[in-house]
């Protein structure tokens, strides 16, 4: 992360945009380490003051999916906390800056879910699956889809 | 070229998370 993704600039400024960065040594004896309890490094949160999680994973994550992976995280986030105008926002940014990322399916259902919740209107919801489906067929957020 | 703000505690990661009304992005590194 350090040599490779964290000195992208585009990484940087989103990192300093939409959350407040963190980093803490698992050497080291923060209380961020018994609250989240990290097994292997680099483990990677989107938390919120109240140490709620709203997205972990594990890993070295490449530049270009950085800022997909990281929406896909800030819009749960937002959505977890009724913020559902928000987190539509930041779902519809990644699929239209990164259709093409692996995390784009997640983020189109999520889209939907969050504009439902929004608007209140199944047909957004309906609409919404429909589009993962056609774009995205092979991934594994589509075979999620409750509608055939 | 922009320089991540790095906060290096929790304590202070959730006081700029107040302040800023952010979401934390939580980085649990080795050193070295």
């Amino acid at each position: 992360m350090d040599t490779v993704t964290y000195p992208e600039g585009k990484v940087a400024e989103f990192l300093n945009r939409e959350f407040v960065p963190a980093r803490v040594s698992v050497k080291e004896t923060d209380e961020a380490i018994a609250l989240f309890k990290p097994t292997w490094t680099p483990t990677l949160l989107c938390v919120d003051v109240h140490g709620d999680v709203h997205y972990r994973t594990v890993g070295f994550v490449p530049p270009d999916e950085f800022i997909p992976e990281f929406l896909v995280a800030r819009g749960l986030a937002a959505f977890n906390q009724g913020q559902y105008a928000a987190a539509v926002g930041h779902f519809a940014r990644l699929l239209r800056e990164a259709p093409q990322s692996a995390h784009a399916p997640h983020a189109q259902y999520w889209h939907a879910v969050a504009e439902y919740r929004q608007s209140g209107s199944r047909d957004a919801l309906i609409a919404g699956w429909k589009t993962l489906r056609e774009r995205y067929p092979e991934s594994y957020w589509s075979r999620k889809l409750p509608i055939g | 070229m922009a320089t991540i703000a790095w906060e290096t505690s929790w304590s202070g990661a959730k006081e700029r998370a107040r302040r800023e009304d952010k979401p934390i992005f939580l980085d649990f590194f080795a050193p070295g």
